[in-house]
């Protein structure tokens, strides 16, 4: 426990801005993905949105580390650096991870672009607008280019079919659909 | 930082799936995301009384910074089950594209073969009624419809973070 093993030259206050570094670390990564998205805006081809954000939570890490150690180690015995730097690890990631996921909601949620239509006041709910593609077609060839930019999805040599090509989201599908089922909920199906 | 840090903070985010699983298996209310707010927030509270029962039984108790590196813990673990939970109670369309490109096989899955498999209630009908279930918006078809003010309040941080971020609105 800290009140027993706490002894290093810093002490509680160390352990304090180890924990306030940790918690603030979500901002440290938005001013580097602001600077990683201006960067990429001007290369030719862009990257994907998302890529670049796990771009930014990576790169974060290792400066974010540096510091984590550097606090930690002025306020522990070394035998807990080990579990310092885990415990760093753990809760950076798990931060990391809901800042991509807050990002990816602004990026591709569906009920945040209908706001964003509705308050724009050009949102149509018609089944096949002027343009000629219906809202499914949009809405899927946008998710198709955005999963082939990923690297997760290509087109046969006739570009009229898709084939699997990454495995991280197939695998991070399989694990959601499997999590579903198991709290009754089926992402394949309606129900 | 001690392990027992990172064990109580995972035991309570374990604790709190193991109570979403049951809620679930049983009763899946309309409003599920507020139900899971509440089952993660409630989840601590039996956290608190372990680590009370522990400070009672042993003299060496757990100091405040310990308290709050469980709960930063916690709350992380948390933050990032709940922002992925949406993904699945919205049946998310990329995940879905993914999996039947896969059943696909090695004839892979044509353009048409892939839209069969969804329609405007999945990609917009059904997210526009979850807006005006939950008063994000209101009106109606004929008479149009109109961001409230909390539609506003949740619509103007993202539209600021993209700016912030020097992006433009997301494409849905």
């Amino acid at each position: 426990m800290y009140t027993t093993t706490s002894s290093g030259v810093g002490g509680s206050g160390a352990l304090w801005l180890h924990l306030i570094l940790l918690t603030l670390s979500p901002v440290l990564i938005t001013v580097i993905h602001a600077l990683l998205a201006r960067i990429n805006s001007r290369l030719r081809p862009e990257n994907s949105n998302q890529l670049v954000c796990l771009q930014a939570v990576f790169v974060t890490l290792f400066p974010m580390m540096l510091l984590l150690l550097f606090f930690g180690s002025l306020a522990l015995d070394n035998g807990l650096l080990l579990s310092t730097v885990l415990y760093s690890v753990v809760v950076y990631l798990a931060l990391g991870y809901t800042y991509f996921h807050l990002f990816n909601m602004s990026e591709t949620a569906r009920r945040i672009r209908l706001l964003y239509e509705i308050e724009s006041g050009f949102f149509t709910v018609a089944e096949t607008p002027a343009a000629g593609a219906s809202p499914v077609q949009i809405s899927l060839a946008t998710r198709l280019e955005r999963l082939e930019g990923l690297g997760q999805i290509e087109r046969g040599t006739g570009g009229e079919s898709y084939y699997v090509k990454g495995r991280t989201i197939l695998l991070g599908a399989r694990i959601v659909r499997l999590w579903g089922l198991l709290l009754g909920i089926d992402i394949l199906t309606r129900r | 930082m001690a392990y027992v840090a990172l064990l109580l903070g995972l035991f309570t985010f374990v604790l709190a799936l193991l109570l979403h699983i049951l809620f679930w298996q049983f009763l899946r209310p309309a409003r599920d995301l507020l139900l899971l707010f509440f089952l993660f927030a409630i989840a601590p509270v039996v956290t608190v009384i372990v680590q009370l029962y522990l400070s009672i039984s042993y003299t060496d108790s757990l100091a405040c910074t310990d308290i709050v590196a469980v709960m930063l813990c916690y709350c992380a673990l948390s933050a990032a089950y709940i922002m992925t939970y949406p993904a699945l109670s919205a049946r998310c369309p990329s995940l879905r594209i993914v999996l039947l490109i896969e059943k696909g096989g090695e004839d892979g899955l044509s353009f048409s073969l892939l839209e069969s498999g969804f329609d405007t209630a999945d990609l917009v009908t059904d997210r526009l009624n979850e807006l005006l279930s939950s008063g994000l918006v209101s009106g109606s078809r004929n008479a149009g419809y109109r961001v409230t003010w909390r539609g506003k309040m949740l619509l103007k941080p993202f539209m600021l973070f993209r700016r912030f971020l020097g992006l433009a609105p997301g494409a849905g």
